[in-house]
């Protein structure tokens, strides 16, 4: 019935309009002839020749196009005849012909066509019409921060997009998420670029300033058409197509310098020595003085002492190993084309020295877009591009091997005994120790000296994107559309990794009795890795209004992608020193080791549709389902269905709200729920895994060794998707003609079933590093606000002041783990690994675990006995281990009350997850000057500062090391501070560990509030560059990080360094007998990219500083 | 528009058509469905190769887990030395939780194969046999838990699902009677000891599980559950039926030749073991091997360099020698473990296992020169052989001389004149002062009577164990690592199997019968380099008693990991650690005091604690229904 009903409305308007061209095409022909010859030039605003413009004789058939350069020709009936020339976009103009034969025309823009577009799944929207929360970075403003890729612009432009940088290190990607994240490991959001979705985005593939527009889609709803990957959000990127018009050519450059924004103070020679001849009294008894460090510092035939080194310089190794660096970018975009043809081709390089020694970043990319008409009906595509990314330099490794941790902890002065610390690659008292066999045959971690380190460390990360977009569309019935395209998206890893003799992971160094410090010597290490991704798309689109009243949109496809992956790597070791002076090709005369060659691949079916359906306007419903099968899951589990509903009221279109609306200009009501999925677990992680690799766990039956098999990873029959059921409800306003605009949003996400990988209890007996499971873990809610308002200011003839403003607060809560489990722990990467996050049930997804500091063990607490020892007093709570408490010790609260500090005193010590984040822009600009200020602040998060557990805890956690300035102030007998606690010989750890603890003593508040950009540029008067042939030139001045606002005693309070070990610092196939390395065993698993840990969040330790940037622009247009 | 719906209803259709399965086969991983019998044995060695864990006999249950006992201690140990052996680990501890780990690895790599081989096509006897190794092999990494943990979860299926994971501890009684249980059924299964079975090496030798290895290993089970904490004294009568039937076989005996002349006939099987030697033709006293291989036959890698098959048996526990360089000729020692002084004076004078057990001397170059701790010279006098050991006192003095073989021909008293090396990195013979007079009758020196101690000589604590040692080493690598070696481990052997039976039968009949008298002097006369099968009248007893039968064990077995575990049964943990104390306060050097005292004093602040290990907290946090033992 409906079908037919629809049917003879459509016949009939088929009548109508046959009917009415009909009427006009004979009252035409009945028009007088006198026949002008007019011609003439459109140009747009900006003086620029608009090609492609309609130029009709109203009210008949003759009609003209200009050309490439404006000018149309165009012979009129008559002196009354009118001349209407229209183009999309822009407001149609009439001009009377009167007695000129030339008439020249300047198109405006139509503001009504200029309505906000956004892109959402599959197709694009008026803002005004979206039922879902689609988040609209303003890229333009993005593009002005000097930096390589967008996720570094990116923080704080959208509502409830929370982004963190790791640290400063360059080509370092950030972990952005949407509205707060699940307990999943994974929290990195879908990338959709140009409608192809990537599930391991590399940001340093896409060059910022290829991107036409970026969204974000953030309510299920939205989402739902992405079905089981949406689940942390989707960005949808598109990349800048040519428009038709005459070819435009654009280069831009610029140049700048990068500085470190911040140094920790350490302890200077005074203060160093002053600590080792404390660490020597320490460690003597009245019967043995020790003087290890006495003999390096003092010569006292010399009369040097203590104080000597109050007037030595010593050195400052963040001095010498961290440099100005400098970034620089060169760009050029050709762009053009017709209505039928429009291309781009456009090809960028970035280089950029980081601000430690011998790191850096140098990006080369180039991306080819066409997109040709065929004819009324077919229309064909293509978008190549391809990127080329080289990192290289030290990674500044949590707790060993970094030089980061090197500038901080090296000896900072020579001593007495001619040693050049400066130029020689050991600290000769730690080799002391090594000669004397206090040191094990590793050496120490850190006791190479970082400048040597940093200058022979061969560390390359080489990334080749290459990626391929065809499509093609046929229209049909005049309002469908049946697009076809195909991807085919490759990324290629190539990591190299070459330790000569100098640096601390290749050095030769035997110590007295022979031991080798390193039983892999020179070595070096290739990997290769190919990701390849093809997808298919079918896409039938239709979109009409009937009777002007009702609007509808309705898209429905077919999807198909298949992922592969395949990698290869050795390392090859005891490279002869002979040939180490040929780097990574000197790996040739090493032994092989560890052979590894693995692939991987997985695939999705889905099938998927929307319908939009508007009424007069006002009231907007979308229904959305997708359907998703994915092989990363068995049989039975596979499929999923994700629905979602939304609707929207503007309620500015009814009549009652005519009295307000020169007040109220916009209003709009809107309510989504739906549900959306997440995979992101690995391609067969639902397999139990048995591991045969050689050596790994075979058995010599009568001195013949056979090669072993060990369960290694136990798979889960029953992982299934991680599902997100999301409510949002938003209210958009607009005010004064929409000079002011406000949104605010609340949500309420709740995710079941997230994936994890969970420990299991050692008696299930399985092999791999943490004994886990993937399995769906539990319930988590995510709810929160979302408040962005942006307003014209003042806007005069030659000023104009915008602002933005966001503000996001999440709060997450854990409802359920399953199998009655309470909570899940983190371990921390320093030493011990010890727990240092907890997820628990009621709670946030993260809080940092450990115990509360209670300030230091004093004189007070003890009683002390005649033979001149410290008892404590008694009800004075103790670690209740066999070694006493002394005074000076760290105190930990008995939070159970029984006298003992133990593990059952740990307890919640905060948050890594900010309560709110936000960001806040204003544009300035006057004549041809602009100038864009831009904050960004995180408030309420806690930041876990490692680093002050090796540099500020206690001196003999390693000797030899140098201390934060801070230091200086530990508890001593004549400075009861309770603070810090007393240095010690040998490091026992906290709480009667033998390993640091964490604990509240250093975990930080680490709300900041940062200017982050500043950009100030000029556009040159166009008077001037019309003669020069010139379209437009443009000189930028840009700042990033220019000063930050924090009470975070860190170098830098926007930090998350939480990495699994240094994988080239942990010796391959362990040196020890019996242990197993993770990254050496060649049980790696292809898990999706991220080396963010949602769970272990708000972790310094030994990060890349965080540069401040100046660079200086220049963007001409020709 | 019909064609529109026409479209939309096929997609639709399409759609929920295409639930279908969508799987991938995985590249390049193991299935874990077995179909063929080298993926089982692949398993069966992948069950074994835990044995050669550091937890295990890597280094764990002969050193850092169970050297806590009387007879040695960790040299260098201070106040921040954390080791489980110094009973001062907590519910942290890595490697009280990595010993409970490895061993569950272990049982399910056994519970695998003991769920599937049924169903794998082979033939029989070899099916039997290797489900036979499996199920000892189980049992017997339950027995290393339950002897360690108490009572623990009894896992005896394959991680099937998420219910199995999480499963309660089980009374170590039940446990026990599931290992004794599990261990019988494998006996019938496996062959004897030494039957070719070409499939798994040239033949089974003690490094493969045999009929030998299980009576072996069920005789220390039933010990182990007659005495504490279960006191099942049902089961000593259990013991003595397997140590008998083992003995009864006929297949083994003591070694009774010397494989290096100048060695006793009882250090050839530590010989052996040092050098991977399994083909000794007159080795039939080892019975069940931890084996470890320097060289691996697949890759050629020799020890240290990534090779996991090596442990640190010679230099962690060995004899001192400073040389650690790639081409050290004795191989580096810095020797750890160093002899209690109770230990050294155990033994008799003529015992020729105290000088293998205990190292006599020590080396200080890369030279092969051997620098004895504590001589005594005994110079002219017409005769020879006489040899005689000196004892110290705390300053080094000493105290007496015991004449250990009074040698022939002696016509007047020889000069007796003392010379020591210590430890410390220097050549120089320490100690002066001491002056002796040899008493001679009969052409033997009878007496040696110290007229004046002197002071500074090395005492006993200087003496590292020198069980095994690596100058013995074979097939060495051309970079030679310092704390590496390939030495198998004697698990458990034929002394131990004698010892256990004469055990059993005094604790069955109340004292012991004449075999047990026997078991008991041949383990005595090999001591005293005699033939053990043949009767000697000044070695023999005529009987034992407990005390004695703790004595002997503790001379024959010292350093091999089941001192700690006998004190334990025994119920006299305590009074040993007790005698430590009382031992060095008297007699060791103020040096030596702490580190030789530091495990027996932290240990009797809570014996009844400190007899089990606790339940590693990382374990009790993943499985809720984890109990803790009592004091942790």
């Amino acid at each position: 019935m409906l079908s037919q009903q629809l049917h003879s409305i459509y016949s009939n308007k088929i009548f109508r309009t046959s009917f009415v061209l009909m009427l006009c095409f004979i009252t035409s022909f009945l028009q007088a002839q006198t026949n002008i010859t007019i011609t003439g030039v459109v140009t747009d605003g900006n003086g620029i020749a608009m090609e492609g413009v309609s130029v009709k004789i109203k009210g008949t058939t003759k009609a003209s196009v200009t050309s490439v350069d404006g000018k149309y020709k165009i012979v009129a009936p008559s002196k009354q005849s009118i001349l209407q020339f229209s183009y999309v976009g822009f407001l149609t103009q009439e001009r009377g012909i009167g007695a000129k034969p030339i008439i020249d025309v300047v198109l405006r823009i139509d503001p009504a066509q200029q309505e906000e577009v956004v892109v959402v799944g599959y197709g694009t929207k008026k803002r005004k019409e979206l039922t879902g929360t689609v988040g609209k970075a303003n890229i333009e403003e993005m593009q002005l921060a000097p930096v390589n890729s967008f996720d570094q612009a990116l923080a704080g432009r959208v509502a409830g997009v929370v982004v963190t940088q790791s640290d400063g290190q360059p080509g370092g990607a950030a972990s952005i998420v949407i509205r707060g994240s699940s307990v999943s490991q994974e929290a990195s959001p879908l990338y959709v670029i140009d409608g192809f979705a990537v599930e391991n985005m590399d940001v340093n593939s896409i060059n910022q300033n290829d991107i036409e527009s970026f969204e974000i889609l953030k309510d299920a709803a939205s989402i739902a058409i992405y079905g089981s990957r949406g689940a942390n959000g989707v960005i949808l990127i598109t990349t800048k197509k040519g428009k038709s018009g005459p070819p435009r050519l654009t280069y831009a450059s610029s140049y700048g310098i990068q500085k470190d924004i911040n140094r920790v103070k350490m302890m200077n020679p005074y203060e160093f020595v002053k600590l080792q001849l404390e660490l020597d009294s320490i460690a003597s008894t009245p019967t043995n003085i020790n003087r290890r460090f006495a003999q390096v510092y003092l010569d006292p035939a010399k009369g040097i002492d203590l104080n000597y080194y109050k007037t030595v310089p010593g050195y400052d190794w963040q001095d010498l190993l961290l440099q100005t660096g400098s970034i620089q970018t060169h760009s050029l975009n050709l762009s053009g084309g017709n209505t039928d043809t429009k291309y781009t081709v456009s090809g960028s390089l970035f280089d950029q020295k980081g601000v430690i020694l011998n790191s850096g970043l140098r990006k080369y990319d180039g991306r080819f877009s066409l997109s040709q008409k065929i004819s009324s009906h077919f229309s064909t595509g293509v978008i190549a591009s391809y990127s080329n990314t080289r990192t290289f330099g030290t990674v500044p490794a949590s707790g060993s091997g970094g030089v980061v941790q090197g500038m901080w902890q090296y000896r900072p002065v020579n001593g007495v005994r001619n040693q050049d610390v400066l130029n020689s690659l050991f600290d000769s008292t730690a080799l002391e120790d090594f000669f004397n066999g206090n040191a094990t045959a590793n050496l120490g971690d850190n006791l190479i000296n970082p400048l040597v380190q940093a200058q022979n460390e061969h560390r390359v990360n080489i990334t080749n994107t290459a990626n391929l977009n065809l499509f093609v569309e046929y229209t049909f019935w005049k309002k469908f559309k049946f697009r076809v395209s195909g991807s085919y998206n490759a990324t290629n890893l190539k990591l190299e990794q070459f330790y000569n003799s100098e640096t601390q992971q290749g050095l030769l160094f035997r110590n007295q009795s022979g031991a080798i410090a390193n039983v892999n010597g020179i070595n070096g290490f290739l990997n290769n890795t190919l990701n390849e991704n093809y997808t298919t798309s079918n896409v039938l689109s239709y979109k009409t209004r009937l009777k002007s009243i009702h609007s509808f949109d309705v898209v429905a496809g077919f999807e198909y992608q298949y992922g592969k992956s395949k990698s290869s790597s050795f390392r090859s070791i005891n490279i002869p020193q002979a040939t180490e002076y040929l780097g990574i090709y000197s790996m040739n005369s090493g032994t092989a080791t560890l052979p590894l060659v693995s692939a991987t691949h997985n695939q999705l079916y889905s099938f998927f549709g929307r319908f939009d359906y508007g009424l007069s306007d006002k009231y907007y419903l979308t229904l959305t389902g997708r359907t998703d099968g994915s092989s990363k899951f068995s049989v039975g589990k596979q499929w999923g269905f994700f629905p979602s509903i939304a609707g929207a009221w503007v309620v500015s279109k009814e009549q009652f709200m005519n009295k307000v609306s020169n007040i109220i200009s916009f209003a709009k009501l809107r309510a989504s729920y739906g549900s959306v999925g997440n995979n992101r677990v690995g391609d067969f992680s639902y397999l139990s895994q048995f591991g045969s690799l050689q050596n790994a766990a075979g058995y010599a039956w009568a001195n013949t060794y056979a090669p072993g098999v060990q369960p290694f990873f136990y798979g889960n029959n029953d992982l299934t998707w991680e599902t997100t059921t999301g409510l949002d409800l938003g209210v958009e306003l607009g005010f004064l003609k929409d000079k002011l605009t406000f949104e605010a949003v609340y949500y309420e996400k709740k995710t079941k079933d997230f994936l994890l990988g969970v420990r299991l209890p050692y008696i299930a007996g399985y092999g791999n590093g943490l004994n886990t499971q993937y399995q769906n873990t539990g319930r988590v809610t995510n709810s929160g606000l979302e408040f962005t308002v942006s307003s014209v200011n003042l806007t005069t003839k030659n000023f104009k002041w915008t602002t933005s403003f966001n503000i996001s607060f999440n709060k997450s809560n854990i409802d359920e783990f399953y199998q009655g489990v309470e909570s899940i722990q983190t371990n921390w990467a320093l030493t011990g690994a010890a727990p240092a996050w907890i997820a628990k049930v009621g709670g946030p997804i993260s809080q940092f675990y450990g115990y509360q500091w209670g300030g230091v063990y004093q004189y007070s607490d003890f009683d002390k006995l005649a033979n001149g020892t410290y008892v404590l007093k008694p009800g004075v709570p103790t670690y209740g281990t066999t070694t006493p408490v002394q005074p000076g010790d760290p105190k930990y609260v008995d939070i159970t009350g029984d006298g003992v500090v133990n593990a059952n005193d740990q307890t919640t010590l905060g948050s890594p997850l900010p309560i709110h984040t936000g960001g806040f822009s204003n544009n300035f600009s006057y004549k041809n000057f602009s100038l864009n200020v831009f904050f960004q602040w995180s408030y309420g998060n806690e930041v876990l500062n490692a680093n002050r557990i090796v540099f500020e805890s206690n001196g003999g956690y390693q000797l030899n090391f140098n201390q934060f300035a801070t230091y200086a102030n530990r508890w001593t007998p004549t400075n009861p501070t309770n603070d810090i606690p007393r240095a010690r010989y040998n490091n026992r750890g906290d709480a009667g560990s033998t390993n640091p603890r964490p604990s509240s003593r250093v975990i930080e508040d680490a709300s900041f509030l940062r200017l982050k950009t500043l950009a100030l540029s000029y556009t040159l008067p166009n008077a001037l560059l019309k003669r020069m042939k010139i379209r437009s030139v443009r000189l930028n001045l840009a700042a990033q990080n220019i000063f930050t606002i924090t009470k975070y005693t860190g170098i830098d309070p926007e930090v998350s360094t939480f990495r699994t070990n240094n994988p080239a610092n942990s010796p391959v196939g362990g040196t020890n007998v019996g242990s197993t390395t993770v990254g050496g065993s060649g049980y790696t698993f292809i898990q999706p990219s991220s080396g963010y840990a949602v769970l272990a969040g708000g972790y310094d330790s030994t990060p890349y500083p965080r540069a401040f940037t100046l660079t200086f622009g220049l963007n001409v247009t020709f | 528009m019909k064609k529109l719906a026409c479209i939309i209803l096929t997609i639709i259709t399409f759609s929920s058509a295409c639930k279908k399965d969508i799987s991938l086969d995985p590249f390049f991983f193991e299935p874990t469905t077995y179909a063929t019998e080298p993926q089982l044995l692949a398993q069966l060695a992948g069950t074994y190769s835990l044995l050669n864990t550091d937890q295990l006999y890597a280094q764990g249950l002969w050193g850092y887990l169970e050297a806590g006992a009387d007879e040695c201690f960790r040299n260098g140990t201070n106040a921040t030395t954390f080791q489980p052996e110094l009973y001062n680990a907590d519910v942290n501890t890595t490697n009280i939780a990595e010993y409970w780990r490895q061993l569950y690895r272990g049982i399910e790599r056994a519970n695998i194969i003991v769920d599937v081989i049924d169903k794998v096509e082979m033939d029989s006897t070899k099916k039997a046999n290797m489900k036979g190794q499996a199920i000892f092999l189980r049992a017997f990494y339950y027995y290393l838990l339950a002897s360690r943990y108490g009572d623990v979860p009894l896992k005896t299926l394959p991680t099937t699902s998420v219910t199995n994971f999480n499963l309660p501890r089980t009374p170590v009684k039940e446990v026990y009677n599931f290992i004794i249980a599990e261990m019988t059924k494998a006996e019938a299964m496996v062959p004897p000891i030494n039957r070719p079975q070409a499939w798994q090496a040239a033949q089974a030798t003690p490094t493969v599980v045999n009929q030998s290895a299980i009576q072996a290993i069920l005789a220390r089970v039933c010990l182990a559950m007659a005495g504490n904490p279960v006191n099942d004294v049902s089961k000593y009568q259990l013991a003595l039926t397997w140590a008998q039937k083992l003995i009864a076989t006929n297949l083994h005996a003591l070694n009774s030749t010397p494989l290096v002349s100048g060695t006793p006939a009882y250090a050839r099987l530590f010989i052996n073991n040092m050098q991977n030697n399994i083909n000794d033709p007159n080795v039939t006293e080892g019975i069940w091997d931890a084996a470890f291989l320097s060289k691996s036959n697949v890759t050629g890698a020799f020890a240290g360099t990534g090779f996991p098959v090596t442990q640190t048996l010679g230099a962690i526990m060995g004899l001192y020698c400073p040389d650690g360089t790639a081409t050290s000729i004795i191989g580096f020692s810095n020797g750890t473990y160093r002899t209690h002084n109770r230990l050294y004076r155990l033994y008799a004078p003529g015992d020729l296992r105290r000088d293998w057990a205990i190292a006599p001397y020590l080396y200080k170059n890369a030279t092969t020169t051997r620098f004895f701790t504590l001589t005594v010279n005994i110079t002219g006098g017409g005769g020879t052989g006489a040899t005689a050991t000196a004892y110290t006192s705390a300053s080094g003095a000493i105290t007496s001389v015991v004449v250990d073989n009074g040698g022939t021909g002696y016509t007047s008293a020889p000069t007796i004149t003392f010379s020591g090396f210590a430890t410390n990195n220097t050549t120089t013979n320490v100690g002066s002062g001491a002056t002796a007079v040899a008493v001679v009758s009969g052409g033997r020196i009878t007496a040696i009577n110290v007229s004046a101690g002197g002071s500074g000589y090395p005492t006993a604590y200087e003496r590292p164990v020198g069980k095994w040692r690596r100058e013995y080493e074979l097939n060495i690598p051309s970079v030679r690592l310092q704390n590496n070696t390939s030495c198998n481990f004697p698990i458990v052997r034929y002394a131990d199997v004698l010892l256990m039976a004469a055990e059993a039968d005094l604790r069955v009949n109340g004292s012991p019968s004449a075999v047990a008298v026997e078991y008991f002097n041949q383990v005595r006369r090999r001591a005293f380099g005699l033939n053990p099968t043949t009767p000697s009248a000044t070695v023999d007893v005529t009987t034992f008693t407990m005390q004695d039968l703790m004595d002997e064990r503790s001379r024959e077995f010292c350093f091999e990991g089941v001192r700690r575990q006998d004190l334990i049964r025994w119920g006299t943990m305590p009074q040993a650690m007790q005698a430590v104390l009382n031992d060095v306060a008297a007699n060791a050097p103020a040096s030596y005091n702490f580190a030789s005292t530091f495990a027996a004093s932290n240990f009797l602040t809570n014996p009844s604690k400190f007899t089990l290990f606790p339940i590693p907290a990382l374990e009790i946090a993943a499985n809720s229904a984890l109990s803790q033992n009592l004091g942790w």
